[in-house]
């Protein structure tokens, strides 16, 4: 069925098919329509004259169904279709105005006739198709004029006669042309319509043409746009989900492929606080109220600076920093759409942080390196070495089976006290400073039952401050490897502790406006054995702070005092019976017992004792109690009543004893002795 | 490092471990952890954190533990760390980090899917040198587990 369609179509377009225009085409259709149908006929014609012998009628049709087979293959060859359109054209006319004039049985010449017009306007066209028409009504006309002519010039009638024709009375060929005009008028306005139809069909059909390509440009450039663009452009609709035209950009953005239909929402989730996500979702379902404040709408975005956390695995984020922004689309009659567009800024603030970061670490460490360089760097190992013991020692308190709070925290507050003493003699303020704040905090924690809590938060101090050692030591271990690869003649060990003290009384006498001179002639650190070098240390240093802070008066105090302005702080060792004897003494205040009395009825802690019926020198003794303390306020070198209180547990924990002589405005003497 | 980014992990461990045990773990005073130190821990699962403060928290146990926990859970005996033991305490320990997630609702925080380490003496490698890094040990009926956490806040634009 549909290949005799095919061939059907093949014949009549001449094998073309659709590649002519539409046109041609049909003119093509028509012509080798009329050259079927003309074929057909004549082929019958010439049968039927053979049939009743007329030789000749039957050769010219057979002729003439020959010649319009030839021009239909020559068609096919040559696709010469306007040839071929004007010839058929030609010989039909021709052939019709033969059998006219013939005139068939009946005249019935006159009625293939009829046909012309239509044959001819169809397949050459509205204007040589009405040319030949009115040709052929000329001819007719005018042999009928001929056959009527009679004038007294025979040569003229003979003329006439021969290219007149009298066949058809005056009626028929009226009747027969006027049929003939009104069926080529009707023609020629059909074909008129058509082709001004079909005219105007063809520019409507450019015009969509255009149009379209127009589109498909235009498209093309969004889609590159789309493409290329480095930021995400998306849209939402109502239930917040994408719509399939996004930007290339925002799959690598959000770290997720195929987002058609997506739910945002289901994007941030886990990636956002639960905070921020549930503020986006009441965010983005306002843009669908009507009466939206659009303008405070973009101020209050909830996503303008996001950071998203996308997991990794291996417990690892990677961190996005993104900006987004969102718009409304459409208005209050048609669908609204969010218009969202999102910008990747990880690499800027990634940057931003870490030069921050950088610039604080490098700030700290400038501020340590500042602090470190000016200690000698044994000393400094000294310190840390020291610091990291004491902290040692917090760590196994607190990680054995105490319950006692109180101790524990007391152990923190001694270990911290100490510290920072050493850390505020190497000019240490950053550690300095953190292990203040601690004291502050267990000071805090006094009055009152302290918590796990509490004890947590003084846990991450100790933590940070550890922390912070740890980084002073990769400090030390860079200048110290810095130091030992320059020429290291050094000016021979000077006695550590002796520099300690050294330190200790330039510190203080600066920052308390007095004047001390240190006299150990008769120090030998050789006699202090390493086991008590740390003990002994850290006493001798409490000691010195406190003849500082307490003991010698300041240069005014000593001139009205008749002393010298300058105050002396001596050191001395001594073997004594297999005993090492430290010998501290400072030419200051010394104790004041009646003081010590007044002091101690002021603090709640001596309530229940009658202060007034002890011997002075157990007046004395009660300094070091814990919590006594001749000051007010704490400062960064004493007062928090601890001083004197760890001079006696260090000694005490050291396996060694201590005696105490005074004089008032005289003197303060401290005698220690350790077994050796 | 701020305790209360940190104190709803332990109050999520307490409430997982009697909710799915019927063990009461009682926490004991925390203590401060070197990076690097030796310890006694067989399986630790790390949670990692992001957002205002950065780090990780660490839940480490012994392999007796592990293995008792986990056939409590399977409801037979297992007595060494395999893979049930894995998921186990991979599930708990995301369990409790799902808990811990709504005491830190009020910040900006994020929490990341535990992933297990094993081995005796394992080494965890914290997310940042320099760490400040504070244990906290709890004990049990069934014997002790540890909480470790390192956390430095994060400097904001």
């Amino acid at each position: 069925m549909i290949s005799v369609r095919r061939l059907m179509r093949n014949l009549l377009t001449s094998g073309t098919l659709d590649t002519l225009d539409n046109e041609l085409r049909r003119r093509v259709i028509i012509l080798n329509l009329m050259i079927i149908a003309g074929f057909v006929m004549l082929t019958a014609f010439g049968t039927i004259a053979l049939f009743e012998t007329n030789v000749i009628r039957a050769i010219i049709d057979y002729a003439l169904a020959f010649f319009i087979v030839a021009l239909f293959v020559a068609m096919r060859i040559f696709r010469t279709f306007h040839f071929a359109s004007y010839a058929a054209t030609i010989a039909a006319g021709l052939v019709y105005l033969y059998i006219y004039f013939s005139p068939g049985p009946d005249s019935s010449g006159a009625v293939w006739l009829l046909s012309f017009p239509v044959i001819a306007i169809f397949n050459v066209g509205l204007r040589p198709g009405v040319v030949f028409s009115i040709v052929c009504v000329i001819v007719i006309t005018a042999s009928y004029v001929l056959g009527q002519i009679h004038t007294t010039f025979e040569i003229v009638n003979t003329i006439a006669g021969r290219l007149g024709s009298t066949q058809h009375s005056f009626d028929f060929v009226i009747r027969t042309i006027g049929t003939f005009i009104i069926i080529m008028l009707f023609s020629a306005f059909y074909e008129y319509v058509r082709t001004a139809t079909q005219a105007r069909l063809e520019e409507a059909n450019l015009d969509l043409e255009r149009t379209s390509q127009d589109l498909l440009n235009r498209k093309q450039q969004t889609d590159s746009i789309f493409k290329n663009v480095n930021d995400g452009i998306f849209l939402l609709n109502k239930s917040l989900c994408f719509d399939s035209e996004y930007s290339h950009a925002l799959e690598g953005i959000i770290n997720k492929t195929k987002l058609t239909k997506v739910s945002f929402l289901d994007i941030l989730k886990d990636k956002i606080p639960e905070k921020a996500f549930t503020a986006t979702a009441d965010y983005l379902e306002m843009f669908f109220s009507p009466n939206a404040n659009l303008e405070l709408l973009a101020d209050i975005n909830p996503l303008e600076e996001a950071e998203l956390n996308f997991q990794m695995g291996e417990g690892g984020f990677k961190t996005k920093y993104l900006e987004f922004a969102f718009a409304r689309i459409g208005d209050e009659e048609r669908l609204f759409k969010i218009l969202g567009t999102v910008r990747d800024v990880t690499p800027q603030r990634e940057l931003a942080n870490q030069l921050l970061v950088q610039q604080d670490r490098n700030k700290k460490q400038m501020e340590n390196l500042f602090q470190i360089i000016q200690v000698e760097p044994r000393l400094m190992k000294e310190f840390i070495a020291d610091a990291e013991e004491e902290l040692e020692n917090v760590n196994a308190v607190l990680k054995s089976d105490e319950e006692d709070y109180r101790f524990i925290l007391d152990t923190i507050y001694q270990s911290a006290h100490a510290i920072k003493g050493n850390a505020v003699l190497l000019g240490l303020e950053t550690i300095s400073g953190m292990l203040h704040h601690l004291e502050d905090d267990i000071r805090g924690l006094q009055d009152k039952e302290a918590s796990w809590d509490d004890l947590f938060q003084l846990t991450v101090h100790l933590t940070e401050i550890q922390n912070e050692l740890e980084i002073i030591r990769q400090l030390i271990d860079k200048i110290v490897s810095f130091q030992s690869s320059m020429a290291s003649g050094s000016a021979g060990q000077r006695n550590l502790m002796l520099s300690y003290i050294e330190r200790v009384i330039n510190r203080l006498q600066e920052d308390l406006g007095k004047e001390v001179i240190l006299s150990a002639n008769r120090f030998s650190g050789d006699l202090i054995s390493p086991r008590y070098r740390k003990t002994i240390k850290d006493v001798i240093i409490q000691l010195t702070r406190n003849a500082l802070a307490h003991g010698i008066e300041s240069p005014e105090e000593r001139s009205v005092k008749n002393k010298q302005r300058i105050g002396t702080i001596s050191i001395a060792t001594e073997r004594q019976d297999g005993n090492l004897t430290i010998t501290f003494r400072d030419d200051g205040r010394g104790f004041d017992a009646d003081k010590i009395r007044a002091r101690a009825k002021q603090l709640a802690m001596f309530q229940n004792t009658d202060i007034d019926s002890l011997s002075n020198s157990q007046v004395i003794a009660l300094v070091f109690r814990e919590g006594f303390t001749s000051s007010d306020t704490a400062t960064m070198h004493s007062g928090r009543g601890v001083g004197l209180r760890l001079v006696k547990n260090k000694i005490e924990a050291g396996g060694g004893t201590f005696k105490i002589r005074s004089a008032k405005d005289k003197y303060s003497e401290f005698v220690i002795s350790f077994p050796t | 490092m701020d305790i209360k980014y940190i104190n709803p992990f332990i109050n999520a461990t307490i409430n997982v471990f009697e909710d799915f045990f019927k063990i009461t773990p009682v926490v004991q005073k925390p203590y401060i952890v070197k990076n690097n130190e030796d310890h006694e821990w067989d399986v630790s699962a790390i949670i990692g954190i992001a957002g205002e403060a950065r780090g990780a928290v660490v839940i480490s146990f012994t392999e007796t533990l592990a293995a008792l926990l986990t056939s409590k859970l399977v409801n037979r005996p297992v007595s060494s760390i395999n893979d049930d033991v894995i998921d186990t305490i991979g599930e708990v320990v995301n369990i409790i980090a799902g808990n811990a997630k709504k005491g830190l609702e009020e910040y900006r925080l994020m929490i990341s899917l535990p992933s297990i380490i094993k081995g005796k003496n394992h080494q965890l490698a914290w997310p940042v040198r320099n760490l400040p890094i504070v244990g906290i040990p709890f004990k049990t009926s069934e014997g002790p587990f540890n909480l470790s956490v390192g956390l430095e806040n994060i400097i904001t634009v």
